[in-house]
């Protein structure tokens, strides 16, 4: 069989593998289509902010900023709306978004700093910018607005995103610099990539990403409350793990269908958790040693293929040797 | 070499110094606390020891008595108008009100009241996030000599109770029915024909909880009704709520009932949302304990069937009854328990009176607190500070402010 | 020479910062709020909110120098609590030992996770406190563990000094004096020279995360005793504290050589200050944490670019 089609089976296998297991525990939701459904549209807002996310956290930096982010785009996006709109809503994420993204690209071009410290810095600010906006007062954007939120506008919107993101990492320029800058920096550096640019361009990316997810968000809730502190980085716990679980699985099938499948796999363990009505506890544990397993696996996986690698090297010099 | 050495040397005297500055080597209460009204400002002018409370009569006309909040918001749906009817109140008798936020954390909350009693509060008033870090408030603020009560808080718990009415600096606290706010809204889910419900609620371990777990339970008993599922602490934006209403909604085909006992502010508009998407407004009915900012349109959409809040008032009675006893003329010797009254809306009406009367305005103003000072107004007692409380309605306020 | 002498200067500079910082900010809070600051009281109380941070900050020392993150300390430290406050009703010093034993343990399973299995840190311990917390949560009931009575009589600034001293002077010598410390320093200069050097760099991480294990167990004991329980959401976001108050110490993010002990206390003695100052201000929430990222962002961009300047002249020379 083609290796590439064994690899995806593999791969889709998993979220199957885990919704064969929900569905023993509870056959009334899960023989549902319906389900299936939901699980796959309550992925798309994880899976468009991974898609963003996946650029730094392949050079090693983390945007901690996202949350905050998204926020306030849907802040700006819901005060837009009352007077424009759908359009006042998508111009809304999209605009604050840049902005945001901009400014994350200057600061760290300015002062040089690690990103992930730069991002919770602007948590801060970003957090406090969206209260001071409201005055701490939820918004909420009225029901005909909403379109976006629900099928056949998030279904767009996602693939439309997918489309963007499929190009991105494996057509265009900016995709090789990425995977050249994540492989080796100084090599890359050499050959004439700028990992600074890089950077900043996935920084604004990143942001982007998350603006388009903004968008859906917001039309999917109806409703944005500012955050205080530092807690809308629980907002992007989720996204990061499908980052990671779609790292993983990025060796058998393209990055972008892997961090698809990873925010399923995240969607179905919540639904999954949802239908059983156990505590919100067992999803934290869940996730926890799902994602162990996975880099464990990884990382274990590496260290025998590379000493399996070296002693069938080590056979063969042994082989020339003896002829 | 030499150099590094005299480096090193300098940081650790320098941090050693901070460390043991920082600690101090006085006594525990070295006369820290502001005891009388008139030392407004500093802690170190402790010359005037605390002795009885003639002495506080004394104080300056002019010096503000402090009063200090913590809270977990300032602004929102639901602890906006508890600030907002403090500081009128507040501003009514001439006091003066400081705040701070607590993120709904326990140890914030902790360094909060400590904060607030080094920044000159006489008094402070904390709504306790667990049952068990009362004892630590009570020590706290005895301590310092400074006074405490709770807002939104139920003293059932007998120990707790205990510990806070052995202290003398214990004011007292203002409580809701929860129990009765639960039962009622599963009432007019029942009302409205719901049996099999999903609830939102606020994570265990905190007395208000408990009492709204029993007042649904009650309501389940007595109507015959069902908790299909619940979601207690997983939804951090109205998003997170609307994915838990499809999930419940997939799983549970016979739900035709949400009830909302805390989080309101946030789940509700994403419920609403979630069911108007899934086409089920009809057919899945929703009660609320909390106001929220868009009820009066969700009442008018049909999309809401009761919401139970409007216990807003509870800090200013605090602060009326920390005033009074700050300035010598305390309205009750003993610490006090009331009860703070629920408002209900059923009607598109309720809710845009509510809105007009208790939200936008007060739904006391300045004038009529400030008559709750004896120091303004004589023959206020303690009796009449009840009777307003217990008269607290939509229709009180509405006739009191002369709206038709 | 004129670039020797600038270069020298400059490392200086960025050597007395974090301190000339602790000062502006003790006394820019000490002249705006009246003298308030300086109370005696005020300042006890700023070290006994910033007392656990302290132990935890201590230990991530050893950590940061090494470029490596421990996501989970927040859980471990609600874990440790959660354990303190049961045990507690048992006996009491039983009841430190079990949150001791707790801490170390989860110290070894992330020390585990990333130096023996090379689970990347942040991945590691971020997916360790997604465990810790569904645990904590399930022991709480979603709710709150009360500590025993008794156990308020520890709740002493004295034993609180005694034990944060004992802890900061052994972690200093350790990390200053000890092989070990200038072991942790080496891998995060460069891992791969770190091994040439025959430093075992799965040994040093392990005992790492052991140390800081070590200090959440601490942690969590005396945070149950100063808010008289433990909550599901007990040391929530302490990571991130601990992350800012190194930086606002001076701590090159990236660990090496350039590491101090020192960063730590001054950090946290500064966010302590910043915490506490903002509220006698009677500044609002947004305010205060508008305030806070200003001056983090500022104290960042100026040690950053500083030490960016030392590290170009040391290439280029």
């Amino acid at each position: 069989m083609n290796k590439k089609i064994s690899n995806a089976i593999v791969v889709v296998m998993v979220p199957i593998a885990l919704y064969l297991f929900f569905l023993l525990l509870r056959p009334k939701s899960f023989g549902k289509i319906n389900t299936v459904y939901i699980i796959i549209t309550q992925s798309f807002i994880t899976c468009m902010i991974a898609w963003g996310m996946q650029y730094l956290a392949k050079m090693g930096e983390f945007d901690l900023a996202l949350g905050a982010e998204m926020i306030l785009d849907s802040i700006i996006a819901a005060l837009l709306s009352t007077r424009l709109g759908i359009p006042g809503i998508v111009a809304g994420c999209l605009l604050s978004a840049f902005v945001c993204g901009i400014l994350k690209g200057v600061l760290y071009r300015v002062m040089k700093i690690p990103i992930m410290i730069l991002t919770i810095a602007l948590i801060y600010l970003l957090g406090s910018f969206g209260g001071l906006i409201t005055n701490s007062a939820a918004l909420t954007i009225a029901y005909e607005h909403t379109f976006l939120g629900r099928a056949p506008g998030n279904m767009i919107v996602f693939l439309l995103t997918g489309i963007l993101m499929y190009f991105l990492a494996n057509k265009s320029v900016y995709g090789s610099n990425v995977n050249a800058v994540a492989g080796a920096p100084g090599i890359s550096r050499n050959n004439g990539i700028s990992v600074e640019r890089t950077k900043i361009r996935s920084l604004i990316l990143s942001s982007m990403f998350a603006g388009i997810a903004a968008i859906v968000q917001l039309s999917h809730g109806s409703g944005v409350t500012p955050s205080v502190g530092l807690d809308s980085i629980q907002n992007i716990m989720q996204p990061m793990m499908s980052v990671f679980i779609g790292f993983v699985m990025a060796q058998y099938v393209n990055v972008v269908f892997s961090i698809f499948v990873g925010s399923i796999l995240m969607s179905i363990i919540s639904n999954g958790i949802t239908a059983l009505n156990w505590s919100s506890a067992i999803y934290n544990i869940v996730v926890g040693i799902i994602l162990l397993l996975i880099m464990a696996y990884m990382n274990v996986a590496k260290i025998y293929s590379k000493r399996h690698e070296e002693k069938v090297r080590a056979i063969a010099n042994i082989k020339e040797m003896n002829l | 070499m030499k150099r590094k050495s005299m480096k090193l040397l300098m940081s650790l005297l320098v941090t050693a110094s901070l460390l043991v500055g920082l600690t101090g080597c006085g006594s525990k209460d070295e006369g820290t606390k502001a005891e009388s009204p008139s030392t407004d400002t500093q802690t170190e002018e402790s010359s005037q020891p605390a002795e009885s409370e003639e002495s506080e009569t004394e104080g300056e006309a002019t010096d503000k008595i402090k009063l200090g909040l913590t809270i977990y918001s300032t602004t929102d749906a639901t602890a906006g108008p508890v600030v907002n009817n403090m500081q009128t109140a507040c501003d009514g008798m001439g006091a003066e009100l400081v705040i701070a936020t607590d993120e709904q954390n326990p140890e914030k909350e902790i360094t909060n009241i400590e904060n607030l009693i080094a920044n000159g509060c006489q008094a402070v008033f904390c709504l306790p996030y667990a049952d068990d870090s009362i004892p630590r408030i009570a020590k706290i603020c005895e301590d310092s000599e400074v006074y405490f009560g709770f807002y939104w808080y139920d003293l059932s718990n007998e120990e707790t109770h205990d510990v806070c009415y052995a202290s003398k600096y214990f004011l007292g606290n203002i409580y809701e029915d929860d129990v009765w706010s639960a039962y009622t809204a599963m009432k007019t889910l029942n009302e409205a024909g719901a049996s099999h419900i999903g609830m939102f609620g606020l994570p265990t371990g905190r007395t208000t909880t408990t009492k709204r777990d029993n007042g649904i339970a009650q309501a389940c008993e007595e109507f015959g009704m069902e908790i299909l599922v619940e979601d207690r602490v997983n939804t951090n934006t109205s998003d997170d709520a609307a994915s838990s209403v499809e999930s419940m909604v997939s799983a549970y085909p016979e739900l035709d009932g949400i009830v909302i006992a805390g989080m309101t502010q946030t789940c509700l508009p994403g419920v609403i949302q979630s069911l108007q998407n899934l086409g089920m407004t009809e057919q899945v009915k929703v009660s609320c304990i909390d106001f929220n900012e868009n009820q009066t349109e969700y009442f008018e959409k049909n999309s809401v069937n009761g919401v139970i809040g409007g216990h807003f008032t509870g800090g200013a009675w605090l602060a009326v009854l920390a005033v009074n006893k700050l300035q010598g003329t305390p309205l009750v010797d003993e610490p006090v328990s009331i009860k703070d009254e629920f408002i209900v809306l059923q009607s598109a009406e309720d809710a845009k009176n509510y809105d007009a009367h208790l939200y936008q305005e007060l739904p006391y103003t300045a004038d009529e607190y400030a008559q709750m000072s004896k120091k303004i107004n004589e023959g206020f007692t303690y009796e009449d500070l009840l009777k307003v409380v217990g008269s607290y309605s939509i229709e009180d306020v509405m006739t009191r402010h002369n709206v038709e | 020479m004129k670039a020797n002498n600038e270069k020298k200067g400059m490392e200086l500079f960025i050597n007395i910062f974090p301190f000339i910082s602790l000062i502006v900010v003790f006394a820019g809070f000490a002249l705006l709020s009246g003298g308030r600051t300086l109370d005696m009281t005020n300042c006890r109380k700023i070290f006994e909110q910033s007392f656990t941070l302290l132990l935890v900050a201590g230990a991530a020392v050893f950590l940061l120098s090494q470029n490596c993150l421990d996501m989970s300390v927040g859980a471990a430290i609600g874990m440790t609590g959660v354990v303190a406050a049961l045990v507690s009703k048992i006996n009491i010093p039983l009841a430190f030992f079990a949150a001791l034993g707790v801490g170390l343990l989860i110290g070894l399973i992330n020390g585990v996770l990333h130096g023996v299995l090379g689970i990347n840190a942040m991945i590691a311990t971020l997916a360790m406190s997604f465990i810790l917390r569904g645990l904590l949560l399930i022991v709480c009931k979603s709710g709150t563990v009360g500590i025993a009575v008794k156990m308020y009589d520890l709740d002493e600034v004295g034993l609180k000094l005694a034990v944060c001293l004992a802890f900061l002077v052994a972690a200093w010598l350790l990390f200053q004096f000890h092989s070990y410390g200038k072991q942790c320093r080496a891998v995060g200069a460069g891992e791969t020279a770190a091994v040439q050097s025959g430093i075992r760099i799965t040994f040093i991480k392990v005992i790492s995360y052991v140390l800081m294990g070590a200090a959440t167990g601490i942690a969590g004991f005396f945070t149950v005793i100063r808010t008289g329980a433990a909550m599901y959401n007990t040391g929530n976001m302490v990571e991130f504290d601990i992350l800012i108050a190194l930086i606002l110490g001076g701590m090159p993010i990236n660990g090496g050589a350039d590491s101090r002990f020192r960063s730590a206390v001054i950090g946290v003695l500064i966010l302590g200050i910043l915490n506490n100052g903002m509220v006698l201000l009677g500044l609002d929430t947004y305010p205060q944490l508008i305030t806070k990222g200003i001056i983090f962002i500022l104290v960042l961009a100026m040690t950053f670019t500083i030490r960016n300047k030392i590290n170009r002249g040391k290439k280029t020379a």
